[in-house]
């Protein structure tokens, strides 16, 4: 079945989705949300995110891409980031996801930031069902300071990557990102998915197998799928990662 | 985004089913204002890089302009096309169905083609539909002149930065002189060099771009009385070098209808905010004026 654009959430904050409806019955009330990574890498990983929820729909889980306010072709301008914003849209998207599937519960499914954000939005809810985290950013000190590579235009207060800005209050909300802050959220299932080593990420895992004694952690050998492949292009289809997500769900 | 405007999901597409996203301004449309329909750069999903797209969208529509944003068949949201198209063939008719679906819904019968780099070339081939009666190409594809040799050159020339990169080995010509050297002794055939800026990879654009190809696109549209606003940025230095290259490389065309801007500072994508101001200020000028130009029949 053809996936379905839509528009949620109240004006002031309304969010672009897609929804992919399940290939059949849905799975044993869960569906999946995919949250985006932030900027250019959102762009670039927009292909995989894509395929990831084509493949999981084949596999009879509803799904739901979406673009966090002031991202993307939801509401808001290129300032207008917040982390606790970005957390609270993915809980209208899992909000709306259930009403649209009937399941239960959501597992969330993140990529870079957007696996951060995930784990964050997991905290003191009991309608997750499960975590998906791959190539989460541990450490958002650490990534900022990636961020401020040469490309990077330091405006007043204003920090420029790839043409987006980078308000002076959302990094120092991205700061707060810590390998405790996110592990002390994980509930349900949790798969890490680890393909390109970054700060943060055994600090991570140590706390997170704290938690979750079922923790599934893998090393894939897969291509970055947020890193442009040639020329002001996006990034590849990292399939070994797809194929290991689709293999999870399945079971 | 102001209130009053409104934005609409889309999908239509009979064959292939297609996604966009609609941009309306406050009020009621005016049925022979252009619509402007922003096409896929490359292979970038519909807001565009850096969310052009988006941006240039909302600041279009607070200046009175609807605007459409869609995925081709196989980018962004768009599935693979069902119907066995071949690409420069599907890009066009995409392109056309995306015009066909705004025309039925909207009564809209005037439209406005956006493209940077491949998607600029894809507005190009498209440019004979009679309804299109503007294109925004951005960086384009386009060939050498003599003058580009002259000017490029000479501009690095002025560079210190280009001097000390030869002593020291770093300039771009030594690596392409050891790869070539690479390459001759290599027993095994390369298969897929990777792209250099002298060799652009294929872009999801329609089909074969030949001096003699562009150029007849160009009198196609020319002739039709279409009207484009163009901008070379830093980027396509590499293509295009000082401001009347496009007319050296088609000395028979005239392009008196054509707003022509060379931008040696600016980047392909426009990250920077005052680049993104100006683009925004220069299209809503030209469009402004495109309404104000008397329509012009086609010979």
């Amino acid at each position: 079945m053809s996936a379905i654009p839509i528009r949620l959430g109240p004006a002031a904050r309304r969010l672009y989705a897609v929804h992919h409806p399940a290939a059949g019955r849905g799975r044993g009330g869960l569906a999946l949300l995919v949250c985006n990574p932030w900027g250019a890498e959102a762009l670039r990983a927009h292909r995989s995110l894509r395929v990831l929820a084509d493949s999981m729909a084949r596999s009879r889980w509803h799904v739901m891409r979406f673009d966090y306010h002031g991202t993307g072709d939801s509401s808001g301008g290129l300032c207008d980031g917040s982390v606790d914003g970005w957390v609270s849209d993915i809980r209208a998207a899992a909000a709306e996801l259930r009403a649209l599937s009937g399941a239960s519960r959501v597992v969330l499914a993140g990529l870079r930031l957007g696996a951060s954000l995930a784990a964050l939005a997991a905290a003191d809810d009991p309608r997750t069902g499960g975590l998906v985290l791959w190539d989460p950013v541990a450490s958002g000190a650490a990534w900022l300071e990636d961020l401020m590579g040469p490309e990077a235009t330091t405006l007043p207060g204003t920090l420029e990557v790839d043409g987006l800005p980078m308000t002076a209050a959302l990094r120092a909300q991205l700061a707060t990102i810590t390998p405790e802050r996110l592990a002390a959220g994980a509930r349900g299932r949790v798969l890490v998915l680890s393909s390109t080593p970054s700060p943060g990420q055994p600090a991570l895992r140590r706390a997170l197998a704290a938690r979750v004694p079922s923790l599934d952690w893998r090393q894939v050998e897969a291509p970055p799928a947020w890193v442009e492949q040639g020329f002001f292009g996006p990034g590849p289809v990292a399939a070994p990662v797809i194929q290991t997500i689709a293999e999870w769900g399945a079971r | 985004m102001t209130a009053a405007i409104r934005e609409k999901a889309l999908a239509y597409g009979e064959s292939t089913p297609l996604s966009g996203v609609l941009t309306l301004p406050a009020g009621p449309l005016h049925p022979e204002r252009p619509l402007v329909v922003f096409l896929n750069a490359g292979l970038l999903h519909h807001v565009g890089p850096n969310r052009l797209h988006v941006t240039l969208a909302r600041a279009l529509a607070a200046a009175g302009h609807a605007s459409c944003r869609f995925d081709l068949a196989g980018v962004g949201d768009s599935p693979s096309r069902g119907d066995g198209l071949p690409i420069p063939d599907g890009v066009v008719a995409d392109i056309t169905a995306t015009l066909d679906h705004l025309e039925a819904s909207l009564g809209v019968r005037r439209f406005v083609l956006f493209g940077l780099c491949a998607g600029a070339d894809n507005a190009l081939a498209t440019a004979t539909d009679p309804r299109v009666v503007g294109c925004v190409l951005l960086d384009p594809s386009i060939h050498r002149t003599r003058g580009w040799y002259r000017h490029y050159y000479a501009a690095r020339a002025r560079r210190l930065e280009s001097w000390k990169s030869v002593l020291t080995g770093r300039h771009p010509a030594w690596k392409r002189l050891t790869d070539r050297a690479a390459r001759a002794l290599s027993p095994a055939p390369v298969a897929c060099d990777a792209p250099t800026a002298d060799a652009p990879p294929e872009y999801f654009r329609s089909g074969p771009i030949t001096p003699e190809a562009i150029g007849a696109r160009w009198r196609a549209a020319l002739e039709r009385h279409v009207r484009f606003f163009v901008v070379f940025t830093l980027d396509w230095s590499v293509f295009y070098s000082y401001r009347d290259q496009l007319h050296d490389c088609y000395p028979d065309l005239s392009f008196a209808g054509t707003t022509l801007h060379h931008r040696p500072t600016t980047r392909h994508t426009f990250t920077t905010e005052a680049d993104r101001d100006w683009l925004i200020t220069s299209v809503i000028q030209w469009l402004a004026d495109l309404d104000a130009a008397p329509a012009q029949e086609a010979p």
